[in-house]
């Protein structure tokens, strides 16, 4: 790689869309930015691939679920070739036996879950809105960058929190109180008593961690997504898949200037005295500017590309102990036509289905790959991205997404034998649902976490880089002196999703880490 | 007609704090305890000559601040402190835990030097742990859903309070309260036998396993009664001599003492009601007491749902009542022995064993077991908990022979097949006694009698729903302002009169005789009592 330019005002390390997101709004504010990739495509674990050759599916990441619209309309997507395929993608429990129920408030839906338990249709409508309410609370935290506890902004932002709970009425006050800390197991066996609204509803909030359902601090899990969602606009599947949209990203910070280097892994982070001076590439290119955003783990940043000696003992023992343990694999299909799944109509096939019939089954596959195995009824994602986006596969031939939860990192004995007994079950297990789904399968692929974290760079096959768990958000993300973006070295910020709000296609720890740059440097 | 200033409902621990603290304060107070021993603190022989508490395992509990409070010793309480215990871990494993910091670091070493290091770290950080915390458990909480300028205030004085914490010991508070004790022990410890020693020690009741969150806070536990010196080991286990019954005689005394009433085998059956009004008593022979004030030592849900007929409950507290977790977890087996149990993996003579001696495989076996107990499975693996506490207190057992407490946790309430019969109850008797054996050989042929009781037992004899000793799962959704819940928390109920002074209500097993205390305070208030000091 040659580049006549080597001097910057801004680097940013990684491509992921938080690193692109952060380099358009470096450059959108007048910034010269370069970003540097080191796999040779933009978007990290946003990625459009064949499964094989004409089938091609999102393999990593599968919908937009809670990209601001705002970062949508500053950085100009559409105009950049940004098309969704399908806007709002409904959720429906899959059913084994009868009955599938479309998790949603409309009217149509809500009878047909009268129809099985007329105490959770009512109930259903009043944990909606409790939910709802929980995360009206929260989501004023996530659009701006966290508090430092132990400052006057701690102090007016609790005591704010105290005003506005003093705004709800006394049942919600109290049932917020106890719901918080709780686990969503416990609160769904509270509010309902049909088995498969509780399995559907606790998968919602357990997808992509390690948690099980009756842990602590899982109904605020549940609490701190549903505000991430209320900041977005809900499941969007863009045009293409996901590598689509990261080509819209890319092409929008390109548009602002932004020069884009792939196939470039930093190596150092240079430092004179106290301040970041630019980076050092694995190809021993050097590039100088006085900030430098890294998007990749803040452990890697920190403690590789700068390293352990410019920083203090105790930040170097909270970095290492972040917790990186990814539960998800991911299973894609190439499919000779849509498998018929009884009961399902038509139009539904274009949802996101849960299987995940009761809490129990859950529990089970919880404790299952805690034991370092997974369950042999596995609890999943599934969608077929080609119903609504028939540009993935050949006219007639469809695509399958499966997100396998509950899929330790390490299995007891290695994963060489397991994988395709895990394939096998996950299969078997949606058989039940579509009998005929094996004879239509033409090729697949299984991505388990270690597979996400080679493929990806995703440490640990955590998609969140650090688990969004109480002890990891708002000013603990990653950790407490980290959870302003900037970083003990001057000139160095954090921009990725192991900083707040974390997790998740959001784009807002690039956004928000832009901003702590850009102001840092206004000031300076 | 007989009257008094104040009755108090069950003779457990929270109950006898109460009384004990009232009839100081100069109240006529009535204490009425429906069996013959004062809840779980019942002893009894389980052979002719072999006396052992029926129920608890027999380690002391009690903060010494109440002893002193209530002059517990002045009333005949005699209490022993012994070295920390021993847990026996997979592959032959053991650790033991010393008061003497020099012995226990030297212990920590055998395994890892690091680890002896890291325990100075572990101490002091958990006795500031435990500094922040002690401050709320002597604290009243007030309702906080309730929408008052007072309230308001309150909350906005606590996040002020919270705001001014460090950033990063408020990062380490939140790890210490959400984190798994698993993870949290892996900040300090490297050795898999140092965290399983330490998880052991506390995971006793517990309905959640050591990868579970939630469960380091347990860790605190041990620390809340240390105070000091830095140089120090593990925190110490205390007996009482002559076992928890002795405990509760010498409450009796200290009630009597003070011109208070206590009277056994006096089952309550109802509370006679003047519309929202508590006036008094009715017992199980048809007799009727009154009083100013009524408070209930039993647990929540058999306080409203026993003592009172449901429609006259205020509307919503039936069903506030009925969402209450109470969750049975440990089973009781007692057994006399012929001669003191040996275990070889422990060198002889160790002092540690004179205090709980646990069967704790790995950590990994403790999160399996309670992985069995929300299944509802009889346990596999279970964590065990052995006291003999006539080591330290000849009078127990005849001469050369012994009592052994044992406590298995991870018991379920209910079995998924079916109810627990009596060969169900002897399947897990045999199994403590296999576990025992396999790390103490002989220890089958020195049985005289064994005599096992599973938390069904435990709720039929001393009445705790599901044979939870905590009276309510402790959770943080059950825990301060949350326990029992929200508007119950200050122990003032909707019924005028009538008072909660349970483990249901906080503090809980946080700190032991807390709530009694706390609510005797309440009441001695309220009927302007204040003849002598109440503890609080």
């Amino acid at each position: 790689m040659s580049l006549p330019e080597k001097n910057f005002d801004v680097i940013v390390i990684g491509g992921g869309h938080n690193g692109l997101v952060a380099a358009a709004y470096l450059a959108k504010a007048g910034r010269r930015v370069l970003l540097l990739e080191a796999s040779d495509r933009l978007g990290g674990a946003l990625a459009t691939e064949d499964i094989t050759p004409d089938y091609r599916i999102s393999t990593g990441a599968q919908m937009i679920d809670m990209l601001p619209r705002r970062i949508e309309k500053d950085l100009k997507l559409a105009g950049h070739g940004l098309r969704y395929a399908a806007r709002y993608v409904p959720t429906i429990a899959l059913n084994p036996t009868n009955g599938h129920l479309v998790l949603s408030r409309r009217r149509r839906d809500i009878e047909v879950l009268r129809k099985k338990s007329a105490r959770d249709a009512d109930a259903y409508l009043a944990f909606s809105k409790r939910m709802k309410s929980y995360a009206a609370l929260i989501a004023p935290f996530l659009d701006k960058a966290p508090f430092a506890p132990g400052q006057s902004a701690a102090r007016s932002a609790l005591r704010r929190l105290v005003w506005r709970g003093a705004l709800l009425d006394a049942a919600s006050r109290e049932a917020l109180l106890r719901d918080l800390p709780g686990s969503i197991g416990h609160m769904l066996d509270d509010a309902f008593e049909t088995p498969i609204l509780k399995g559907a509803l606790a998968f919602d909030t357990l997808v992509g961690t390690a948690a099980g359902p009756y842990d602590a601090g899982t109904v605020l899990r549940g609490i701190y997504r549903k505000a991430q969602r209320l900041a977005g606009a809900g499941a969007w599947v863009p045009q293409g898949g996901l590598g689509a949209f990261v080509d819209a990203l890319a092409a929008a910070a390109a548009g602002l200037g932004v020069t884009i280097e792939v196939s470039a892994p930093v190596a150092r982070i240079l430092v004179q005295g106290e301040a970041v001076v630019g980076v050092e590439t694995a190809a021993g290119e050097t590039f100088h500017a006085p900030q430098v955003l890294s998007s990749i783990h803040p452990r890697a940043t920190l403690l590789d590309l700068l390293g352990a000696n410019r920083l203090d003992a105790g930040l170097v023992a909270r970095l290492s102990r972040i917790p990186t343990r990814g539960a998800t694999a991911k299973l894609n299909l190439a499919l000779s036509g849509l498998p018929t799944i009884q009961g399902l109509a038509p139009a539904e096939y274009g949802a996101r289905l849960i299987v995940a019939p009761s809490l129990d089954d859950i529990q089970e596959a919880h404790a299952q790959a805690k034991r370092g195995t997974f369950a042999s009824n596995p609890v999943m994602e599934v969608t077929f991205p080609s119903v609504a986006d028939p540009t993935l596969a050949p006219v007639g031939h469809h695509v399958m997404s499966i997100a396998i939860q509950y899929v330790p990192y390490e299995a007891e004995g290695g994963w060489d034998d397991k994988r395709d007994r895990l394939i096998d079950r996950a299969v078997e297990t949606l058989s039940i649902y579509a009998p005929d789904l094996k004879q239509r399968i033409v090729a697949g692929e299984l991505l388990l976490p270690a597979d996400l974290e080679r493929k990806f760079g995703l440490a640990g096959g955590d998609w969140h880089q650090g688990e969004l768990r109480p002890d990891r958000l708002l000013s603990f993300r990653p950790t407490p002196e980290l959870a302003q973006y900037g970083t003990p070295v001057a000139g160095l910020f954090l921009c990725g999703a192991g900083s707040h709000p974390g997790g998740g296609v959001t784009g807002m720890a690039g956004r928000l880490a832009a901003e702590a740059a850009l102001a840092r440097r206004a000031r300076a | 007609m007989q009257r008094h200033d104040v009755i108090v409902i069950g003779g457990g621990l929270n109950g006898l704090t109460a009384a004990a603290c009232l009839a100081r304060a100069g109240a006529d107070v009535l204490l009425l305890e429906r069996n013959a021993g004062f809840g779980v603190a019942a002893g009894y022989d389980v052979a002719p000559g072999f006396r052992m508490p029926r129920y608890s395992l027999g380690t002391s509990t009690l903060p010494a601040r109440l002893v002193a409070d209530l002059e517990l010793t002045r009333h005949g309480l005699r209490l022993l402190r012994v070295d920390g215990g021993v847990s026996l871990l997979a592959g032959g494993a053991y650790q033991a835990s010393y008061r003497d910091g020099i012995v226990h670091r030297r212990e920590l070493a055998r395994v890892s030097p690091k680890d002896a290091d890291a325990w100075t770290r572990y101490r002091r950080d958990m006795l500031a742990a435990a500094a922040r915390l002690r401050p709320l458990l002597s604290r009243r909480m007030s309702d906080p859903s309730k929408r008052s300028i007072a309230n308001i205030r309150r909350l906005l004085g606590a996040a002020d309070a919270f705001a001014s914490i460090g950033a990063t010991e408020l990062h380490e508070l939140t790890r210490l309260w959400t984190l798994s004790a698993a993870d949290f022990l892996s900040d300090y410890f490297v050795s898999e036998e140092v965290k399983s020693h330490l998880a052991a020690a506390v995971l006793s009741g517990a309905t959640f396993g050591p990868f579970a969150p939630g469960s380091a806070r347990l860790l605190l536990q041990p620390f809340m009664e240390e105070t000091g010196a830095a140089s120090a080991g593990a925190p110490a286990a205390v007996l009482a001599l002559g076992g928890p019954e002795a405990v509760a005689a010498a409450f009796v005394a200290a009630i009597v003492a003070h011109g208070g009433t206590v009277r056994t085998e006096a089952e309550v059956t109802d509370i006679i009601l003047r519309r929202d009004e508590a006036r008094g008593v009715s017992l199980a022979n048809g007799e009727e007491i009154y009083a100013r004030a009524i408070l209930s030592d039993l647990d929540l849900k058999r306080t409203f749902l026993t003592l009172f007929p449901w429609k006259e409950l205020p509307s919503g507290l039936v069903k506030r009542v009925g969402r209450f977790r109470l969750r049975g977890v440990t089973a009781k087996i007692n057994i006399a022995l012929d001669a003191a149990p040996l275990f070889p993996d422990v060198p002889e003579g160790c002092p540690a064993l004179l205090g709980v001696t646990r069967l704790a495989g790995s950590l990994d076996e403790m999160d399996r077991a309670l992985d069995d107990w929300r299944d509802r499975m009889p346990p596999r693996a279970p964590l065990i908990e052995a006291l003999v506490p006539s080591l330290v207190d000849r009078s127990l057992a005849p001469e050369g022979k012994h009592v052994m407490s044992v406590c298995v946790h991870g018991v379920p309430e209910i079995l998924h097949d079916g109810p627990w019969t009596g060969a169900r109850r002897d399947e897990l008797a045999e199994l403590a006694v296999k576990r025992i054996a396999e790390r103490s050989p002989g220890f089958r042929d020195r049985i005289l009698a064994l005599d096992t009781l599973v938390p069904p037992d435990i709720e039929a004899e001393v009445g705790l729903t599901s044979g939870d000793f905590a009276q309510g799962e402790e959770t943080l959704d059950q825990m301060f302002f949350n326990r029992p819940f929200a508007s119950l928390s200050g122990h003032e109920t909707p019924i005028r009169n009538f008072y909660l002074c349970s483990a249901s209500g906080h503090p809980g097993s946080l700190a032991p005789g807390g709530a009694g205390a706390d609510a005797a305070k309440l009441v001695a208030e309220a009927l302007g009592k204040r003849g002598i000091y109440v503890p609080a």
